[in-house]
């Protein structure tokens, strides 16, 4: 049963079936030719997949992050990153960073922070004279940090298939997200250097107070997320739907950004995108009904114990793994493919599956800017007007920022569940 | 094609109302908890019930702008003839997957029919038919997908 599951997931996947569709059709092929299981059970797997309130959480994680764009908080985070990295070299690369950073602590999602942030600095950068590709990738890597820096999609994600707690993952990712926006800076100011790039003028509009007034709405948010769930006020469900209703309310009466007539279409775009990705975690759950009743994951984490038992070895190959995952695959379908059978490799060496996820989270992360399906490097394209090959050869140094964190992660691996 | 057209737009609305029912059944749970001090258990399941019937809706007109994600660089960048064979094994693969989810899917809601939900007393069955009915509109927009190049030729010749 195992041969033809796989066999038939390869080959649809190659094909270009859509993902959620290849795990489907492959757990339906699989039950037909090589078991007597009635296929009743690939909707009942399918339907079970999704009957359970934490997993909620992700499209109104999705439906928060849609408010934040269509409240135009990004335009007051750009503001007060200006204020406090404008005037250093290269500030226009500083503040996008910044931006996305403070973006990622409202946002849970890569491509909306790349968008929400690029549309507004890769216009000024172009502008200031910096090279299109150069003001691509500087987005386009900084962007990354939306999914990293808490509330995570990807963290939700992770921790609904490993049976993770969220609100730990969340906890854990605050000081790996600070350390890479911090790397992050540092290339800037290098590359800064190199290329010439001085410092913005602080202009007569920006008298501080203002800003961080204009902004300190925006910078509640992550507060009411993580404050309510680490202090056991609320469940991570419940703290997106809280913040949703916070989003709502500082757009449509506050900055007045958001109207009635406009809630429409943020509510059926967040409707379709989150079907996408919960379809696909349906079907992944009939698909890992398979391979558990098969134990695939045990004999799997045998073969690889067999070859070395050593935990940093054994991350040193799985980081390899996830970044040629992330490389090729989307987030969401990587983490439905690899976590299952990691989760069991993991948990029998002794690893701890908070700091594992994440570590994944970082390592996957990665494959949004890398072509050839980096989602961030496709909207940093269109922004910037320049080739995808360009952007991803300026990103090569953010690349290897991301890839030092991982190692000292991977040599560190204490530091993530320090605060847990 | 104004039928698929009104039809998605329908889908979609429903899709769209169904995740704001999400959003005003998990606030109101919280709302009750912190003021009453009261835990809505029926609205934690009716926004479940919700959420799933929002994503086979949604996942069923993601088929008409292809937005399901696939790994289809390879594709991409094959010889013509061979994307056009895959275009087709692709479409009878998810064709056949929709149809045999749909048929199943309709047998598990009627079974479910008799049975109904711990809180809010609803029978199961009106949630699992969201499986029968998001596979069929699926399978709909899939087949309009595939087809409309065919008629918009017709129209310009």
């Amino acid at each position: 049963m195992t041969e033809i599951l796989f066999l038939a997931l390869f080959s649809l996947l190659v094909m270009g079936v859509p993902v959620a569709f290849s795990l489907g059709i492959a757990s339906v092929a699989a039950l037909y030719f090589g078991s007597s299981i009635p296929l009743i059970i690939v909707p009942q797997k399918l339907f079970n997949g999704l009957n359970s309130f934490p997993f909620l959480a992700i499209p109104l994680f999705l439906l928060a992050g849609n408010i934040m764009a269509a409240a135009q908080i990004s335009e007051r985070l750009v503001k007060l990153s200006g204020l406090a990295l404008g005037r250093y070299p290269g500030g226009l690369a500083q503040m996008s960073t910044g931006a996305s950073a403070f973006f990622g602590a409202i946002s849970g999602s890569a491509p909306a922070t790349t968008s929400a942030i690029g549309s507004i600095l890769i216009p000024s950068m172009v502008k200031r004279g910096y090279a299109p590709a150069f003001a691509g990738a500087v987005v386009a890597s900084s962007g990354a940090l939306g999914l990293i820096i808490p509330p995570s999609l990807t963290m939700v994600i992770y921790g609904t298939i490993a049976d993770v707690s969220i609100g730990d993952l969340f906890i854990a990712g605050i000081l790996p997200g600070i350390v890479i926006a911090c790397a992050l800076g540092v290339v800037n100011y290098i590359m800064a250097k190199r290329l010439g790039l001085t410092g913005e003028p602080v202009s007569a509009d920006m008298s501080p107070r203002k800003v961080i007034a204009e902004s300190s709405l925006a910078l509640v948010m992550p507060l009411i997320i993580l404050g309510g769930i680490y202090g056991g006020i609320f469940t991570p469900t419940e703290s997106a739907a809280v913040a949703c209703l916070y989003g709502l309310i500082v757009g449509m009466f506050i900055y007045r950004s958001i109207t009635i007539k406009s809630l429409g279409p943020i509510f059926i775009d967040t409707a379709i995108s989150s079907a996408i990705v919960m379809y696909l975690m349906g079907t992944a759950n009939a698909f890992s009904f398979i391979i558990t009743a098969e134990q695939v994951p045990q004999a799997l984490a045998a073969s690889i114990l067999e070859f070395s038992s050593n935990p940093t070895l054994i991350m040193v190959m799985i980081l390899v793994l996830l970044l040629l995952a992330g490389t090729f695959l989307d987030n969401v379908a990587a983490l439905v493919l690899l976590v299952p059978t990691l989760g069991t490799l993991i948990l029998a060496v002794g690893i701890d599956p908070v700091y594992f996820g994440v570590f994944t989270v970082i390592a996957l992360a990665v494959g949004n800017f890398t072509p050839p399906v980096g989602l961030n490097l496709f909207i940093a394209a269109r922004l910037s007007g320049s080739r995808m090959e360009d952007i991803s050869k300026s990103a090569l140094p953010y690349i290897g920022a991301y890839l030092v964190v991982l190692v000292l992660l991977i040599l560190f691996p204490k530091v993530i569940t320090l605060f847990v | 094609m104004k039928f698929f057209d009104l039809l998605d737009m329908f889908v979609r609305f429903v899709a769209g109302l169904c995740l704001f029912a999400v959003f005003a059944l998990v606030t109101a749970q919280v709302a009750s908890r912190f003021l009453f001090n009261f835990s809505l258990a029926a609205a934690s399941e009716l926004s479940i019930y919700a959420m799933i019937w929002s994503v086979f809706l949604g996942a069923a007109v993601a088929f008409r702008s292809n937005s399901h994600i696939a790994m289809d660089i390879l594709k991409k960048n094959s010889p013509k003839p061979f994307e056009g064979v895959a275009d087709v094994l692709i479409f009878i693969s998810l064709a056949g997957f929709l149809c045999l989810i749909a048929h199943e899917g309709y047998d598990l809601a009627m079974r479910a029919m008799r049975q109904s939900s711990p809180a809010a007393k609803i029978p199961v069955g009106y949630i699992t038919m969201a499986i029968p009915v998001g596979s069929i509109l699926a399978l709909v927009f899939l087949i309009e997908q595939k087809l409309s190049p065919f008629f918009k030729d017709k129209r310009h010749d």
